[in-house]
């Protein structure tokens, strides 16, 4: 339950800091009309991605003092291994299905547009989201295994 | 394969699967998935169960 507290305040902290960076941002720039993007708004809109995530933390601070039992359920079912086993099952296929999806994007893509191939950047960038969630798995699996390997 | 013996040993200590989930960290379907034998815990959950329980490893999950 600590660690959630802490967690949470942590969560809270740097998205308030980061909102609040943003959004000065926003205004110091359409105030003295400094032009980073077309409309200094955009920056403004994008502050509150970091505050509703603050808001968030926020609502799971006040649960977790007003309804500390409903919090504790909450954490139990997060740390539950026969959960999380099932849930991990399914980011896996997910990712498979997605996996699938972009390759199929990808031949349809180049079947449909052959002058494309090697000369259009997007051509490139459906290239590399279809290679990379192969690659990163591949990565990541050799990262976990010489993690698990290594004397504590 | 249902595992009586470790029902027994909570039923003993007079604890409800809620009571003994809570022990472990887990939820009250783990515990009755585990008791029922649909569920294979990994050897951290038995141990975990085995010392809410205080028996052995051999005691609740040993099969001859």
């Amino acid at each position: 339950m600590n660690k959630f507290i802490k967690n949470q305040k942590t969560i809270l902290i740097y998205n308030l800091i980061f909102g609040l960076i943003l959004l000065a941002a926003g205004i110091i720039f359409s105030l003295n009309n400094v032009k980073i993007l077309p409309d200094n708004k955009a920056i403004i809109a994008l502050s509150l991605m970091p505050f509703g995530v603050a808001l968030s933390a926020i609502i799971n601070l006040a649960l977790g003092r007003k309804k500390p039992h409903s919090i504790e359920k909450v954490l139990i079912r997060n740390n539950d291994e026969r959960i999380r086993k099932i849930k991990h099952k399914a980011e896996a296929k997910t990712l498979q299905i997605l996996s699938w999806a972009l390759s199929i994007v990808f031949f349809g893509y180049t079947l449909s547009y052959p002058s494309h191939a090697f000369t259009n950047p997007i051509w490139w960038s459906v290239f590399a989201f279809m290679l990379a969630p192969d690659l990163l798995s591949v990565m990541f699996e050799i990262f976990y295994s010489r993690k698990e390997c290594l004397p504590e | 394969m249902k595992n009586k013996r470790m029902k027994i040993a909570r039923v003993e200590r007079d604890l409800s699967q809620e009571q003994l989930a809570n022990k472990v960290g887990v939820t009250r379907q783990t515990i009755s998935m585990i008791e029922s034998g649909h569920y294979n815990p990994s050897l951290k959950l038995c141990l975990a169960i085995c010392q809410a329980l205080n028996r052995t490893l051999n005691d609740l999950f040993w099969e001859e």
